[in-house]
């Protein structure tokens, strides 16, 4: 069990590559924390460094409060999943996991019964005795976690483990992963460029993009409140919806934008103010969109025109791709699919007025 | 024209394609088929058929012998003497170049400084004509040549490396030894550059010193290019020849005499060719048995 | 088109092959030698020259092989592609001479009226002879003669060559000397080898012999024994060396770069120190008498395959190389003697200050040649190898040499 504390961690590359550009994050006890990002956003770098694989090039890293730059990795107490298993092709699942333990000297019968509880907790028992390459991806991972476990380490380190598993794999690990992490409580860094994946897993997530955090908070809050424009179109799938519109002063604040006009909910009257007449960016959420026809009991905007271009069906939903007022960008709601539409289908939608964002046109910030 | 005989085409392609891809790898695969046959097939064969003769070159007609010669192969004591210097060669020889290839892409594939460089030093001794470094050797294994005079000023007394009976053979080992390595080398370097780098950094993690590292990763993993230099490198020994015809002529007293050279000595210099062939046959037949015990127990298994 | 392409391929193929079979003109004669020398290549040239200046209607072509020269001509001969005249070494004769494959030439000297087959010396004819049927002519012949550095015999106080064994003997341990006291050994007496042309002479001396008359193998003899004890203890006795000790490949380096103060060899040393060790002065001398005078002739012949299209041809340019004319200019530069009582009289070598010695040496020079598979000289090399570097029991060795060699007794 441990905290760690990350405090204006750089990372620099010998071609002056700076990838990592002053990160701070406070991780607690126990806590599951995801660091997400887009490729290149030095989310792995940054767990490698946690890890002790990369070297630091500026700022600090404590566990428990001791420093740990440059503490060779094996004497970090840590435990690392990788992509690809890492598991040693040529031993046994067995061997595999015993590895690290025979390395450290430790007695046979211990060894013994760490490895076999952990092949316990996760479905191994019967395939101690096999190679790596008579398993399966799920089954190999589940190893590459057992050898994990064994170690009992302070820390558990995962750098995109399911991202080499089929789809449906992938929901079933996550699950197995958070049970696992209830059951031994241990901190856990987990690293994903799926932000489902994120959003289902993290008690905390670390939004990373060019080697700066954007945001760190819980995925509820991540949701409703995104702190600038980057985080909100990240989270959420479908993507948030943008239009770019003005500040208007009729009786009370209105947002107007391609002869669609809404006015600005109560909270935001006060900040709104000094927007009056400059340009602002307008997000909504596709979950937040409703048909006029049959919503009937919330609060929406005014009419919205729109023509439906592409309908993904995906079971219980429909993701409706549709163009605004005649405008060229494609937006898109989420309806249930007992409302189903057609290509090529106008219809009158409102938006949820209390659901809207709105965003500085410079700094990409959110307005509180 | 050529939109006629584009139409031509178009109206052949189906029917006959697979026949013209047929024809087309025939064309391609017969002249190499072809000199191999009359190069290397032909030859055995030939070969065999000869060494059931008293073959001589010169001789109006050959003599059938049965399997005599095979007999008085096996009745021969320098054709013992050449089979446990061959043997006592490849022990000697193989498992020394292994190591020291492996061990040589090892430092290699590190980021050391000036790691090209000394690629290519190791590299150039295998792409050198093997008679050329002999003629080298013979010069430095000299009584008063250069290796002499290095031991001399650690103390050593002078010796005639490669007329002395003892010393003949490791002599040419070492020389083998020394050109080869390079080149399986090349081969390890391959190997060790498909191993994931992850699995170093797992080994890392879990605490395996650099040296735990190489034993537990690296050796495994480059099992199936191990396989493949060590078969190869057995092959290589059982086959010595260019050094000894160079440097010592199978002497000091068949100090040096392989089985190659046993079957040149028979065949060229006693202008016995059946008896010659007989013994290329059972070189073949001994080369081919070990391949067939070490796959059976030390099979590549790449992961 | 891709047919009619491969067409061509295939015409272009073809004609390549054809244009690469065709060979010389038909009556072209080829001639082979090895090449001791550039001294000798444009003596070879010079000779065939004259030839073709005398027969201008023969077209001679000269194609030299450089190495391997037995192992090729055996090949050539084993393939119907031999030349039409060749040198073959007394040496290695009775290999040839085993296989019907030479020329035999008695019908056409009997026919060339100018040929004087009675000039020759008897040991060299009878050397290509068998069963009375000629089968090659001496061009010329060379022998073991000892060679002395008179620098270093004049500082050791020595003014005439040994002239017996124990002189040998005595001189060679004078004339060993550390010059600068470092305890190696500058200059040994006399150097030799541990084979067995360079040993036979002191068995011959010693009345001893390789092979009786029947061919059995007289190795395991108290003659043998004695010459081969005597040879091996001038080594032994550290006054005379051997090539490699001194990291050379022959006697006559070790001896051309003064290592040693006398070495045997034969008349193809002389241009080599004329023109490689011209800062040694040197005589020469008849070998030392043993119990009688002997020494190792050598001897080449020109010969002709029996498969051959041009026997007239061949037999005309046979005939000029060793006639008078064609021998007299070939050894007239001293490159080796003459075999024709003839042309040594004109040539008058016997009183030459050099020459004397190896034409003297007519009267006691035996050629040496050996009636079993060639097998028998790894044999031997092997056994002189072992007693040398290994110090390997003498008679022990002479026992199993004779042993060894038995079965390869070439059958008449």
């Amino acid at each position: 069990m441990a905290t760690i504390e990350i405090k204006n961690l750089q990372k620099t590359y010998p071609n002056n590559h700076y990838a990592i550009k002053g990160i701070d994050v406070s991780i607690q006890e126990g806590e599951f924390v995801v660091l997400v990002g887009p490729s290149g956003c030095g989310k792995s770098t940054l767990l490698r460094m946690i890890a002790g694989l990369e070297d630091i090039s500026g700022g600090d890293l404590f566990f428990n409060e001791k420093l740990m730059n440059s503490v060779h990795p094996k004497d970090r107490n840590i435990a690392m999943v990788f992509q690809n298993y890492a598991l040693y092709p040529h031993m046994t699942v067995y061997d595999n996991m015993a590895f690290g333990l025979k390395l450290k000297k430790m007695l046979k019968a211990e060894i013994y019964q760490r490895v076999t509880d952990a092949a316990e907790t996760l479905g191994l028992t019967e395939y101690l005795d096999r190679l790596p390459k008579e398993m399966s991806g799920g089954q190999r991972q589940r190893v590459a976690i057992g050898r994990a476990i064994v170690r009992k380490p302070d820390v558990f380190l995962f750098d995109e483990p399911l991202s080499n598993l089929d789809a449906k794999l992938r929901v079933q690990m996550r699950t197995e992963i958070k049970t696992l992490h209830r059951k031994l409580k241990n901190t856990m860094v987990y690293v994903t460029h799926d932000q489902i994946e994120a959003m289902a897993m993290g008690d905390k997530i670390v939004i990373l993009k060019d080697g700066v955090v954007h945001q760190t908070d819980s995925p509820i809050n991540l949701f409703r409140h995104p702190k600038n424009k980057f985080v909100a179109g990240f989270i959420g799938s479908p993507a948030m919806n943008f239009v770019s519109g003005e500040i208007v002063k009729e009786e009370g604040l209105y947002f107007v934008a391609q002869g669609m006009k809404f006015s600005i909910p109560p909270p935001l009257q006060v900040s709104m103010e000094r927007y009056l007449g400059k340009r602002v960016d307008m997000g909504f959420r596709p979950e937040y969109v409703y048909d006029k026809g049959l919503e009937k009991e919330r609060r929406l905007s005014t009419d919205v025109e729109i023509e439906i271009l592409v309908v993904e069906n995906v079971g219980s939903e429909s993701y409706n791709h549709f163009r605004l007022n005649g405008m060229d960008t494609i937006y898109s709601y989420r309806s249930s699919s007992s409302n189903a539409h057609i290509p090529g289908e106008k219809l009158t939608v409102g938006i949820d007025l209390e659901r809207l964002h709105f965003f500085d046109v410079e700094t990409e910030e959110s307005i509180l | 024209m050529v939109s006629g005989y584009g139409l031509k085409i178009k109206m052949k392609r189906n029917s006959s394609t697979k026949k013209e891809q047929q024809f087309w790898a025939f064309t391609f695969l017969f002249f190499p088929l072809m000199l191999l046959a009359i190069f290397v097939f032909i030859p055995i064969l030939f070969s065999l058929g000869i060494s059931f003769f008293n073959w001589e070159l010169m001789a109006s007609q050959q003599n059938f012998l049965g399997v005599n010669n095979y007999i008085e192969i096996f009745g021969d004591k320098i054709f013992y003497k050449a089979m446990l210097n061959t043997v006592l060669y490849t022990i000697g020889v193989v498992p020394i170049q292994t190591m020291l290839a492996l061990f040589l892409a090892f430092v290699m594939n590190q980021k050391i400084r000036g790691r090209v460089f000394f690629r290519t030093a190791f590299y150039i001794p295998a792409v050198t004509s093997s008679v050329v470094t002999s003629i080298i050797f013979v010069a430095i294994y000299s009584k008063e040549g250069l290796l002499n005079s290095i031991l001399g000023n650690f103390g050593f007394a002078a010796n005639d490396w490669l007329t002395n009976p003892h010393t003949a053979l490791i002599s040419i080992m070492m020389l083998n030894i020394w050109t080869t390595s390079g080149y399986f080398m090349v081969s390890f370097l391959a190997g060790l550059q498909n191993i994931p780098n992850s699995l170093y950094e797992a080994a890392k993690l879990e605490g395996a010193s650099r040296r735990q590292q190489f034993w537990h990763i690296t050796v495994p993993m480059v099992r199936p290019v191990t396989y493949f230099v060590v078969v190869m490198s057995l092959i290589g020994c059982f086959q010595v020849f260019d050094q000894v015809f160079v440097m010592s002529d199978g002497g000091p007293n068949n100090a040096t005499t392989t089985m190659a050279y046993y079957v040149y000595q028979n065949a060229f210099r006693y202008f016995r060719l059946g008896y010659g062939a007989a013994t290329a046959i059972v070189l073949a037949g001994i080369i081919m048995i070990v391949t067939v015990i070490q796959k059976k127990y030390f099979p590549p298994n790449p992961y | 088109m891709v047919k009619s392409t491969l067409k061509y391929l295939i015409l272009a193929f073809s004609l390549a092959l054809i244009a690469s079979c065709i060979r010389d003109k038909e009556n072209t004669i080829r001639f082979s030698s090895w090449q001791s020398s550039p001294s000798e290549k444009r003596l070879t040239d010079s000779l065939l020259h004259c030839f073709s200046k005398k027969y201008p209607e023969y077209n001679v072509k000269f194609e030299l092989i450089p190495g391997n020269y037995s192992e090729k001509i055996q090949l050539m001969l084993g393939t119907h592609s031999a030349p039409q005249v060749f040198y073959i070494k007394d040496f290695v004769a009775p290999s040839y001479l085993r296989y019907d494959v030479l020329q035999p030439l008695n019908e056409y000297i009997d026919k060339d009226t100018s040929f004087d087959i009675d000039d020759f010396y008897p040991q060299f004819l009878d050397a290509f002879t068998k069963n009375g049927i000629i089968y090659g002519i001496p061009k010329d012949f060379g022998c073991f003669v000892l060679f002395y550095n008179t620098d270093m015999f004049k500082a050791a106080g020595i003014n005439d060559p040994p002239k017996d064994w124990a002189e040998l003997e005595e001189f060679s341990r004078k004339l060993t000397k550390d010059a600068n006291s470092d305890g190696k050994i500058d200059q040994y007496g006399i150097v030799v080898e541990p084979s067995i042309d360079k040993l036979m002479p002191f068995v011959f001396q010693n009345m001893g012999s390789f092979q009786d008359k029947d061919g059995n193998l007289t190795l395991n003899t108290p003659e043998f024994l004695e010459a081969l004890e005597y040879y091996y203890g001038l080594y032994k006795k550290n006054i005379a060396t051997i090539p490699t000790d001194v990291s050379m490949n022959n006697t006559e380096e070790v001896f051309g770069r003064k290592r040693a103060a006398m070495v045997i060899s034969g008349g193809w040393f002389v241009p080599q120190l004329k023109d490689q060790y011209t800062d040694v002065n040197y005589k020469v001398a008849f070998l030392p008498k043993g119990k009688q005078m002997a020494t190792i002739a050598f001897t080449v012949s020109y010969s002709s395959p029996k498969e051959n299209l041009l026997k007239e041809e061949s037999w005309k340019l046979l005939s000029y190389l060793t006639g008078k004319e064609g021998m007299k200019v070939w050894t007239s530069t001293g490159i080796a003697m003459p075999t024709r009582k003839s042309i040594a009289a004109q040539l008058d070598y016997i009183n030459h200050p050099e020459y004397k010695y190896f034409m003297g040496s007519v009267d006691f020079a035996k050629v040496f040649q050996v009636e079993y598979n060639e097998r028998w000289y790894s044999i031997t090399q092997s056994a002189m190898q072992a007693i040398f570097y290994e110090e390997a029991d003498i008679p022990q060795k002479l026992k199993q040499m004779e042993d060894d060699m038995k079965s390869l007794r070439i059958k008449k």
